[in-house]
């Protein structure tokens, strides 16, 4: 019973912070110089309020501070308690009022004197409590426990609306609104779980399987961090706790919600690991691989990370990485915020607009998202250095952050260049100019050594290719993202809803530079948003670059947004939540926008492993794409042709548009080394319609062609994915008539 | 955790962490009491030895800056590890052992690094 004596209490003579008035005693002389009780607390009729003994010992001990209430365990009370007081009812009456109560203290004696025995209370002895009851098993006392608790803390909350004057009030709500809401929040995520099934996902992909209770979950995270976010006495870690719990709500969904690792890309990069692991040495012949093994440190930190923990394969962890990843980025993200401004409610906002921003998906386990964070990293140390004034010692860790960029550069090929512009883009401001030109000299060293020596084979083989899309600005920056013409329609609600968030941000940012209301560093922060966009003259970067530049101006363009967003004065209040959740729901359209290609359901897995199991050595595995699980498992066995993706030459390219089964047989025609084989997936069918690869009626006729007649025997079905065998060039010279369309093309049952 | 005001015993702890990481891999496989120190010594240790080492040997009292300590802890470690195991395998010589070696008496130099001026530390500025 909360106010009572209790377990916990000293068991000797010991000082304590108040009596309990059943039985106390104090000098006269001290109580007539505190004033005496209260009389507007305590038991008033037969509600069983009470805490007025309490609030006259904390009185007395403020008063005077040299005086010593003492608790003698020793003296013996005789209490008579009816039995209506034994009953439930009053036990919760009880509880509710003695909440109420100390609310009421609370009111004259502030919280920290108030609450501190309870404090305790809370942690040691109610936990002490329930084990107790529990290990007896008496579970209904333990819930009875855990219900008093629950009642105490509600009626400490009312009482504290109730009493407080009508301008605190909103102030006393928003205070419970901020701490309240990431659990609530969290819970709400949690309990959305459930129910969300990724196989009943449409073309808008993971937003249209998302449960009302997600969204809840991400309103009240909106709400309490928008509250939050706006005092200035709030405390870091809870911020903090938003922004983990946002990044959670992002990206944990789906490696808890999906049966199998999302993303082919992360599929064919456990492949890498799990060839490193097999052969523990690299690929000198890895074909479309190769620049993984000339850049491969991501992947060796892998199968270190493998040998070293006995787990057997990335696969164990790659759902996780982009949770990982991005929470790693976070600390120097604060960290390059904290140079650029003192307004630590901007750094919070930027973060959100960061999180929110990065549609681009960059963070599943891959070498961009190891290195980003790594670029991260130096860019946050070297900024505190310019910024900051010349602080002893610093360059120590600028030396050591060179094992950050021999890591980098050997990581991956475009961060290198990326982080030599952003460091070039800084030596352009005068102040400390020194170190940033010091820094950028190592990057340039490290990057021309790292390419000219391991990885000078890529650069030779690429070289023409390289020159030729140099300098060819406009299919650089259109490759791959201006075409919609083909793509499907949800696709091109998607790509509105990514474009115009990547716009959104960028024009928040740029209003920061007009108005200039708040103190961050503009011109550094500029230069770090402007300072990738060289890359789109010089490579289309596979039609990446685009989305590259962008992800890479994202750091400087989220805290200037940030800037324009953060509220000066109250009529502005409603602005910050509303565009804090435009932003989270934007993201969530375009991250998760082509789910639907990107889920691999565990049957299609399956296909997809008893083709990599039962595909003799030698073997060729025809495919339109690569998107599905496992494409690249055990590589080296195998050769593969995406004819959609690269086909081998020419003639098997306009083939494989116009008529995609005889572009099947043209493909195999010849192999001698092993049989052949074609696999289609739910997956691969679902980028084809949304990427527009194919036309609807290619589409068909690939699909009602795959037949014994043309030459297709199909060795492993499940309802979304089939694996055929391919028979040899001999079986006929010619593709018979694709039967007509079956009509249920869409569903995607090859 | 990273500072020059460190006790004795820590740095001694940390400087030990990359044996005692490597006495795990005899661990089962794929068990959480091998999984745990090993990703703990991979992801922080040799960040943190070198981190500390650098505070140690600078001139003058540096103001600690706990939120930069622990990027450039995690981001030397992780690099670091990378760069071990990526020199091994271009060198056709990687083994496990050999890699945590490495890495252990990395931690174990940086960690035991002593300060300009000794006596002097061990207090907070």
């Amino acid at each position: 019973m909360v106010g009572c004596s209790y377990r916990g209490l000293p068991a000797q003579r010991a000082q304590v912070r108040n009596f309990i008035g059943a039985n106390m005693s104090l000098r006269r002389g001290a109580v007539q110089s505190a004033g005496g009780f209260r009389t507007d607390l305590g038991r008033i009729g037969k509600r069983p309020l009470g805490c007025e003994e309490t609030e006259l010992c904390i009185r007395v001990g403020r008063s005077r501070p040299e005086a010593r209430l003492l608790h003698e365990p020793d003296a013996q009370v005789h209490h008579r308690v009816p039995a209506a007081r034994t009953r439930w009812s009053y036990f919760r009456a009880r509880c509710y009022a003695e909440g109420l109560s100390k609310a009421a203290v609370a009111r004259h004696c502030g919280t920290d004197s108030t609450l501190s025995s309870e404090r305790r209370y809370l942690s040691s002895t109610i936990p002490t409590g329930l084990v107790a009851s529990l290990r007896r098993g008496r579970l209904r006392a333990a819930l009875a426990l855990l219900a008093g608790v629950l009642l105490t803390a509600f009626g400490y909350l009312v009482g504290t609306l109730r009493g407080a004057p009508r301008r605190s009030r909103a102030a006393t709500i928003s205070m419970y609104t901020k701490y309240a809401a990431p659990a609530i929040a969290l819970a709400l995520w949690l309990a959305s779980l459930g129910s969300v099934d990724p196989a009943n996902m449409n073309g808008l992909g993971l937003i249209s399987v998302l449960p009302p209770t997600y969204w809840c979950a991400l309103a009240v995270l909106v709400i309490g961090f928008s509250i939050a976010v706006r005092e200035r006495d709030t405390a870091p870690v809870l911020l903090l706790a938003y922004i983990l719990i946002l990044i959670a709500i992002i990206h944990a969904t789906p490696a808890v919600t999906y049966p199998t690792l999302r993303y082919s890309w992360a599929w064919k990069h456990v492949s890498i690991i799990d060839y490193l692991m097999r052969h523990n040495a690299l690929d000198p012949n890895a074909g479309e691989l190769t620049a993984y093994y000339q850049w491969p440190g991501f992947f060796t930190l892998n199968v270190l990370i493998l040998k070293a923990t006995g787990l057997t394969s990335a696969l164990s962890y790659a759902a996780w990485a982009p949770p990982v990843l991005n929470t790693m980025m976070l600390g120097p993200l604060l960290l390059i915020f904290r140079s650029a401004t003192g307004d630590r409610r901007l750094r919070w906002i930027g973060v959100w607009v960061f999180y929110c921003g990065s549609w681009i998906g960059q963070d599943y386990l891959s070498p961009q998202g190891f290195a980003f964070v790594l670029y991260l990293a130096i860019l946050a140390v070297l900024l505190k250095r310019l910024t900051g004034g010349r602080e002893p010692g610093s360059a120590g860790k600028l030396v050591l952050l060179l094992t950050v960029l021999a890591a980098i550069d050997s990581s991956h090929q475009l961060t290198p260049i990326m982080l030599v512009t952003a460091l070039a883009a800084l030596a352009v401001v005068r102040r400390n100019r020194r170190v940033a030109l010091w820094m950028l000299g190592a990057s340039i060293v490290v990057m021309a050594a790292w390419d000219s020596t391991a990885a000078r084979t890529f650069f030779s083989q690429n070289l023409t290719m390289l020159l030729k899309t140099f300098g060819t600005l406009d299919s650089n920056a259109g490759s791959g993202v201006i075409s919609l013409a083909s793509v499907s329609t949800s696709q091109i609600v998607v790509a509105d809803i990514d474009r115009a968030l990547s716009a959104g941000i960028w024009m928040l940012a740029l209003w920061a530079l007009v108005r200039r209301r708040h103190r961050v560093q503009r011109t550094r922060l500029l230069l770090l948003m402007l300072a990738p966009l060289p890359a789109i003259v010089a490579n289309d970067y596979g039609g990446e670059m685009l989305y590259r530049v962008y992800f890479f101006s994202l750091p400087g363009a989220a805290l200037l947004a940030a800037a324009t967003l953060s509220p000066r004065r109250r009529s502005g209040a409603l602005v910050l939540p509303t565009v804090l959740a435009a932003l989270v729901t934007a993201q969530l359209f375009s991250y998760y926008g082509k789910e639907q290609e990107n889920y691999f359901s565990p049957t299609e897995v399956g296909a997809a492993q008893y083709l990599d199991t039962h595909a003799q050595p030698g073997s060729l595995i025809v495919a339109e794409t690569p998107n599905y699980a496992a494409a690249y498992n055990d590589y080296e066995r195998t050769t593969r042709v995406w004819l959609l993706i690269s086909p081998p030459d020419d003639q098997i390219k306009a083939l494989s548009v116009t008529e995609p089964v005889a572009a099947i047989r043209q493909a195999a025609e010849g192999w001698q080394n092993g049989p052949v084989y074609f696999i289609l997936t739910e997956s691969q069918v679902a980028e084809i319609q949304m990427e527009g690869l194919l036309s609807t009626g290619g589409l068909n006729e690939l699909i009602s062609g795959l037949t014994p007649a043309n030459g297709f025997t199909v060795v492993y079905r499940t309802g979304d994915a089939a694996v055929y065998r391919v028979a040899p060039p001999a079986y006929g010279s010619s593709v018979t008539a694709p039967a007509p369309v079956s009509g249920n093309a869409k569903s995607g049952n090859p | 955790m990273i500072s020059n005001t460190m006790p004795g015993t820590s740095r001694l702890l940390l400087a030990a962490s990359g044996w005692a990481a490597l006495a795990a891999t005899l661990l089962p496989a794929a068990s959480a009491e091998r999984i745990v120190p090993t990703v703990a010594f991979l992801a922080l240790a040799p960040g943190a030895a070198a981190v500390g080492a650098v505070r140690r040997l600078a001139r003058a009292r540096v103001r600690d800056d706990r939120l930069e300590n622990l990027v450039v802890t995690v981001a030397v470690s992780l690099s670091l590890a990378t760069l071990v195991s990526e020199g091994l395998l271009f060198a056709h010589g990687f083994t496990l052992s050999r890699a945590m070696i490495v890495l252990a008496g990395l931690t174990s130099a940086a960690a035991l690094v002593p300060g300009r001026r000794a006596p002097r530390e061990g207090r907070e500025p």
